[in-house]
């Protein structure tokens, strides 16, 4: 059994689990536009998910990713509203995921080349994404002839599917299965990059980049590379988010997002994508249920969560599973979980 | 009005805003050199201090008391914070960076719920204008330029007065054997994070007559000093100098000539070609 949840496809299971129970629990408790919330929630475990295997896997954290999701967003509005006149309608909203996941990997190229090649590396790499993340924020408050301005683009259709309409009327079961599928798909594709030779160099590289360098591999391109990739499932997410969502504003690409989607990872456990999304799941879920006591203290909540995780240094919920899966096991184990510290 | 004179006047603001970057990015930077620690709450420290003057104008306070009223809110803000928080994330820059984010929203949220979102009103200190070959030069922007040039002056030499350089860099260098030695590392850590949160407070007090004074203000000034410690170069102060002389100049330039909101776009592109040309800074010797 752990032997199979380790495989690609016993990753693709695990995440058809983890979106199964999440459309019974909240089709059970709210209905369709239960479903509806959940669909944009599973976008953001998308979003999570590239975080988490640039992350966890190739050792590179960025603090501005969500300048790449709320780009794939922009791409998908771009497609099917007349915000810029290329609008396509039902063709726009198939070729929408493509196109998004396109520019955000685009601009991942370009921006990552400057950084990775100029050894900008660790947290400062962090704190240069994150100001690529604020300026595109303001800039597309600003530049409202295409971001739409503060007022952001409204109307965006659905992925049109033929005969989606026949399971509900609004398309929020079809738009849950897209996700849904995507999801599956990408953690399968992801984990047997992960298996492959590329895979390995990405380890190495994370471990020890200096012995690897020496031993003639290509450093800078193998994190360009996931750098890159990343940055095109989080634009693949976008686009998601904006067909589901109905909805994009300039917030998208902010601070505040890029942020947040760390903190999922996090929450999940970094170097787990399975985790990651149930980490969203979960931060958002309680964020939801809080915000409907009071959003102000759930921002207060917020914070402190992140002080929480960063002082108690967990292998999040991931590594709670894990612990449970172990168990009965020998000790060394849970030694070794303890070890993997946030951030080390 | 000539050319030289809209030079001259454009000089004086950008000169303003290069010396606000400058106590900003001082603070950020010395705390990174010594402690390794990104502290993203830098930009609420800026925002506290503004709110010091709401403060004081709420109080009925005199105006000029908001400068020590905010700087003396944000340097017991960050002791705290240090004792509490922050020293657990000494040499652990990831770490920091999300705790200290976590800190950072925290009290953004907590100065929203006192005081609301609405931007505030603080009201200059220094009104009118000097008459300078028959140019209404604003005599609070001079004001800032000077006393921001001036403290950098000031803490270029401290940072070189023999006992208190000569500690840092023995922390600097090697903690435990400067407290083998008899140097207290905890209280040097302590100082400097105090120090580097006052100048942030202190520059946040400056700034609050000339913007909106809002909960969300800080983070456009902490972005900008990012990019001049990543432009300047960490390991040497005088790289801060430069690299807010080239942000805060492009970006006063390319402001008067298009929008506030381009230059900041194109600011980050400059910075990131010169990352990739200049590595290690455009101020610091390889």
């Amino acid at each position: 059994m752990r032997r199979f949840l380790a495989t690609p496809l016993g990753g693709g299971a695990q995440a058809l689990a983890v979106a199964a129970v999440l459309a019974l629990v909240t089709y059970g408790s709210g209905g369709l536009s239960g479903l509806d919330r959940a669909t944009v929630w599973l976008d953001l475990g998308l979003f999570a998910l590239s975080i988490a295997l640039m992350w966890g896997y190739g050792g590179i954290l960025s603090f501005g990713q969500a300048t790449f999701f709320g780009l794939g967003a922009y791409g998908y509005a771009w497609l099917t509203t007349d915000t810029v006149g290329m609008n396509l309608g039902a063709l726009g909203s198939l070729l929408g995921p493509i196109f998004g996941l396109l520019i955000a990997g685009l601009l991942a190229l370009a921006v990552g080349y400057f950084l990775i090649y100029g050894k900008v590396a660790g947290a400062f790499f962090a704190i240069v994404t994150m100001a690529l993340s604020f300026m595109m924020a303001s800039l597309g408050t600003y530049w409202s002839g295409v971001f739409g301005g503060s007022m952001g683009i409204s109307g965006i259709p659905p992925i049109s599917i033929p005969g989606s309409s026949a399971l509900s009327t609004r398309g929020e079961v079809a738009g849950y299965v897209v996700v849904a599928a995507v999801l599956v798909v990408v953690v399968v594709v992801v984990r047997l990059l992960l298996g492959s030779s590329f895979g390995l160099l990405m380890d190495g590289v994370r471990d020890n980049e200096e012995r690897f360098l020496f031993l003639g591999a290509r450093t800078a391109q193998i994190k360009l590379i996931v750098f890159v990739v990343a940055s095109c499932i989080a634009g693949l997410a976008g686009a998601l988010y904006a067909s589901d969502a109905r909805f994009v504003s300039a917030d998208l690409m902010g601070n505040l997002l890029s942020v947040e989607a760390v903190m999922w990872v996090l929450v999940g456990g970094s170097g787990s994508l399975i985790g990651a999304i149930v980490g969203t799941l979960a931060v958002r879920g309680v964020g939801f249920w809080m915000s409907g006591v009071s959003l102000d203290y759930w921002m207060i909540g917020l914070g402190a969560l992140y002080i929480v995780i960063v002082m108690v240094g967990s292998t999040g919920l991931a590594g709670l599973g894990r612990w449970v899966m172990d168990k009965g096991s020998s000790a060394a184990a849970r030694r070794r979980e303890k070890g993997g510290r946030v951030a080390a | 009005m000539g050319t030289a004179q809209v030079i001259l006047l454009q000089a004086v603001n950008t000169g303003a805003i290069i010396g606000i970057l400058i106590l900003v990015s001082m603070g950020l930077a010395i705390i990174y050199g010594l402690m390794n620690v990104i502290n993203l709450a830098h930009s609420e420290f800026i925002m506290l201090g503004a709110y010091g003057c709401v403060i004081c104008r709420m109080l009925g306070w005199p105006v000029w008391s908001g400068f020590l009223v905010g700087t003396a809110l944000v340097a017991v803000l960050s002791l705290i914070l240090e004792r509490t928080l922050i020293r657990h994330w000494y040499q652990k820059p990831l770490n920091s960076l999300l705790g200290s984010w976590g800190i950072s929203l925290i009290l953004m949220q907590v100065v929203r719920i006192a005081f609301g979102s609405a931007p505030q009103l603080v009201p200059t200190p220094i009104a009118g204008a000097f008459d300078i070959f028959g140019l209404p030069i604003a005599k609070y922007r001079l004001f800032v330029l000077v006393i921001s040039f001036a403290l950098t002056g000031i803490l270029l030499l401290v940072f070189r007065y023999p006992t208190f350089a000569v500690k840092t860099h023995a922390v600097l260098q090697d903690a435990e054997m400067a407290r083998c030695l008899g140097i207290k590392s905890s209280r040097v850590y302590a100082v400097t994070f105090v120090v580097g949160g006052a100048l942030a407070g202190l520059a946040g007090t400056l700034i609050a007559p000339m913007v909106t004074v809002a909960p969300e203000m800080g983070a456009v000034f902490l972005v900008r000093a990012f990019l001049t410690v990543v432009v300047g170069g960490v390991g040497q102060l005088v790289g801060v100098v430069g690299g807010a002389a080239v942000i805060g100049g492009t970006e006063g330039v390319v402001a008067y000539f298009s929008s506030g909101v381009l230059a900041q776009v194109l600011v980050l592109f400059l910075a990131i070609v010169i990352i990739r040309l200049r590595p290690q800074g455009l101020f610091v010797r390889k």
